[in-house]
């Protein structure tokens, strides 16, 4: 019967995976939502990281 | 009383000028923010009528709605003990969310269910090849052999991120920006299962353009995006960035926007494009590659467009205040 006092470690370990994408990131500059809003420049749309766009987008209200 | 055109959006929306200069009168400004400092938004409804008041003001009856970009209410920042900022986020979103509906005569730019249908992706690149636009082969997958079938046909692809939120590493903000593929560079595609993501053949691209689509009204521009590499913005994987395909990384600021004539038949593609997306508005990214074919790549429900008009001098915010006024 298994004790259920010990942890297996192996399983722990295999049970974290990388998601795709993991040895792509890399570091970005978070705009706050009011930097967005007040920067009329496109490209810092988007730039918003961290924060899902529908919390900068109309979507939020849905 | 004139019927007020009105404006869903935090107050300090720097687009908002560009329609309003436009407009008769005075656009009423409804930021739902504002009802956590004590602003009242209201809703009333009987046999007989229904009634809607903002700030003391009956706003029933408006002309147009412009649903820009209203800020989220975040918890964080209500003034109430932790154990109630949930419940608090959750009363003032489920107040302010009854405006999407609560004009139903007033014309919308654009309503927001239109908006939620039309951000689906599949369903651009499929309405995209309707209207008889060129598709670039994409695929969205959760599954390392089919992406891998994919690249070796296409070679060099670009890959996306369907993801919306991204990690933190050590207490700094990353992202997955859409990056180049193929020979020089292959990332680990095992973990597609659990995030599955876009890729999409690269294309060798002359102009880049982005398309605003008010109603009948077609303004287009390219953008180019200096390409000199600012000081290294990234120290985690930094083998990448060389290989990052968006235009607003690695990049010094010089960004160029200039005005464009598109083919007749481009531009009805457009039109019809945000027509079948039920929206008056859009913001399409188009690509014209060295051979001088037309790629359709999305269009933004809600994209921001006053850097277009600030550069070009393209009377967008006009054709916005004309819409909501009625006016086309």
């Amino acid at each position: 019967m298994t004790n259920p006092n010990i942890v297996d470690f192996q399983m722990w370990e295999e049970e974290f995976q990388q998601p795709f994408g993991s040895d792509m990131l890399v570091e970005v500059t978070v705009e706050s939502p009011e930097r967005v809003l007040a920067c009329t420049d496109g490209r810092t749309d988007g730039l918003i990281m961290g924060i899902a766009p529908e919390d900068i987008d109309a979507l939020s209200l849905a | 009383m004139a019927k007020q055109i009105a404006v869903i959006s935090a107050h300090n929306d720097a687009h908002i000028p560009f329609v309003e200069k436009h407009l008769k009168a005075p656009i009423l400004r409804i930021d739902p923010q504002e009802i956590t400092r004590g602003a009242e938004l209201s809703f009333y409804f009987d046999t007989r009528r229904s009634g809607v008041t903002y700030k003391g003001e009956d706003i029933t009856d408006l002309k147009g709605v412009w649903l820009r970009k209203p800020q989220p209410v975040q918890a964080a920042k209500l003034p109430v003990t932790d154990s109630y900022r949930a419940y608090s986020q959750s009363a003032i979103e489920r107040l302010t969310a009854q405006l999407l509906t609560a004009f139903p005569e007033a014309r919308w730019l654009s309503d927001s269910f239109a908006q939620n249908r039309a951000n689906n992706k599949a369903l651009q690149l499929t309405l995209a090849r309707e209207c008889g636009f060129n598709v670039v082969p994409t695929l969205f997958t959760s599954s390392p052999e089919a992406a891998k079938q994919f690249i070796a046909v296409h070679g060099q692809c670009i890959t996306k991120p369907l993801a919306m939120q991204f990690p933190q590493v050590s207490g700094q903000q990353m992202a997955f920006m859409s990056t180049q593929i193929g020979s020089d560079f292959m990332p680990n595609l095992t973990g597609l299962h659990l995030a599955p993501a876009i890729f999409q053949k690269l294309l060798a691209v002359d102009i880049e353009v982005r398309v605003v689509v008010v109603d009948q009204h077609v303004f287009a521009a390219t953008v180019h995006t200096g390409k000199e590499q600012a000081k290294p913005q990234t120290t985690h994987n930094a083998h990448v960035r060389h290989h990052i395909r968006d235009g607003r990384y690695n990049q010094d600021g010089a960004t160029s926007i200039s005005p464009l004539g598109l083919p007749v038949d481009i531009a009805a593609r457009c039109i019809k494009h945000c027509k079948l997306l039920r929206m008056p508005f859009g913001a399409i990214d188009l690509i014209r590659d060295i051979d001088g074919v037309w790629w359709f790549l999305e269009n933004n429900p809600n994209g921001q467009w006053a850097f277009v008009e600030d550069a070009t001098g393209q009377p967008i915010g006009k054709a916005i205040a004309d819409y909501l006024e009625g006016h086309q």
